[in-house]
C-alpha cells in the first residue's frame, strides 16, 4: 500500500505531470513502510517495526534541513535509538520512537505549506492510532490505524493531483 | 464503605494507565517539538532574518558610499584637470597674441 505514492507520481511524470523533489522524497519516506515490511519476511518483524521510522526521520531530514542542523537531528535520533533500546523490557520502545520520528517528520514538513495536510493525517494522526492500537492491540484498532494509513495516502494523491482532475 | 474500597484501585489503575499509555507519548512529542525549536532547526526566521536583513542592506550601504565617494573623486580630479587645461590653454593663447603683436 505505501509504494503507491511513488507509483503515482511515476505515473504523473510518464504523463508529463512532473512533481517537485520534495513531493518524491515525501513518496520515498512513506514507502519506507512497505520496504520494511518486505525486509521483515527475514528479519525480526518487532525490531523492523521499531526501526523504520527511524529511517523515514533520517530520509526526510536529508532532503529538509542544511548541514548543521541535519547532524544535530541525526544526533537527536541516534539518541532515541539508545533510549529505545534501554526501554526494551521496561517501556514500549516502538511507542517512543514513533513518538520521536514522526512528531520530527512533521515539525519539518510543517513549514511547507502543501505538504502538511499528508503528513498530518499520515503521521499525526497515524501516531493517535498507533498509540490506541498500542493500548488495545486487536483487529478493531489495527484496522483503524490501517484505516489512517490509507487516508493519509489519499490525501498524497489528492494533494499531487493534476489541477484538471481536481477541477472536475 | 466496601464498594468504595473496591473503586479506588481500578481508578488508581485507570489513571497510571492514562499517565502511561497517553501521557508519557504526548510529553515526548511536546518535549520533542520543543528540542527541535530550541536546538535542532536553523534559526532563520523572525528576529534572526531582520537581523539578517539589517547586515545585508548595510552591506550594500557601506559598498555604495564607497563606490559613490570613488566616483565623486574620479569627478573632482577630472574637472580640476579640464579647469586647469582650459587656464593654461587661454593664458597660451593670450601670451600667443602677445608675442604676434610684439613681432
Amino acid at each position: 500500500m505505501s509504494i503507491l505514492p511513488l507509483v503515482w507520481l511515476g505515473v504523473l511524470a510518464y504523463y508529463r505531470q512532473s512533481r517537485s523533489a520534495t513531493w518524491w522524497a515525501l513518496a520515498l519516506v512513506l514507502s519506507v513502510s512497505w520496504i520494511a515490511d518486505t525486509v521483515a519476511h527475514w528479519v525480526d518483524p518487532w525490531l523492523v517495526s521499531t526501526t523504520y521510522p527511524l529511517v523515514q526521520a533520517l530520509v526526510w531530514a536529508f532532503v529538509l534541513l542544511p548541514s548543521p542542523a541535519l547532524w544535530r537531528f541525526v544526533a537527536a535520533l541516534a539518541v532515541t535509538a539508545g533510549i529505545a533500546v534501554a526501554l526494551d523490557g521496561i517501556g514500549r520502545p516502538d511507542v517512543f520512537v514513533r513518538t520521536v520520528a514522526w512528531t520530527g517528520l512533521v515539525i519539518l514538513a510543517w513549514p511547507h505549506r502543501q505538504l502538511r495536510a499528508p503528513m498530518a493525517v499520515t503521521f499525526g494522526v497515524g501516531w493517535l492510532a498507533w498509540i490506541a492500537y498500542s493500548i488495545a492491540p486487536g483487529w478493531a484498532t489495527w484496522v483503524a490505524y490501517q484505516g489512517v494509513r490509507a487516508v493519509g495516502l489519499g490525501v498524497f494523491c489528492w494533494a499531487t493531483a493534476p489541477q484538471l482532475a481536481r477541477a472536475r | 464503605m466496601i464498594l468504595q474500597g473496591a473503586t479506588e484501585p481500578v481508578l488508581l489503575e485507570v489513571f497510571v494507565a492514562l499517565i502511561k499509555f497517553v501521557g508519557a507519548p504526548a510529553a515526548t512529542a511536546f518535549g520533542f517539538i520543543w528540542l527541535m525549536r530550541k536546538a535542532i532547526l536553523p534559526k532563520a526566521n523572525g528576529a534572526s532574518q531582520a537581523a539578517q536583513t539589517k547586515e545585508i542592506v548595510q552591506h550594500l550601504d557601506t559598498k555604495l558610499t564607497g563606490h559613490f565617494d570613488q566616483l565623486r573623486r574620479d569627478l573632482s580630479i577630472t574637472i580640476q584637470r579640464e579647469t586647469e587645461n582650459a587656464v593654461t590653454k587661454y593664458l597660451f593663447g593670450i601670451w600667443q597674441s602677445k608675442e604676434q603683436q610684439r613681432r
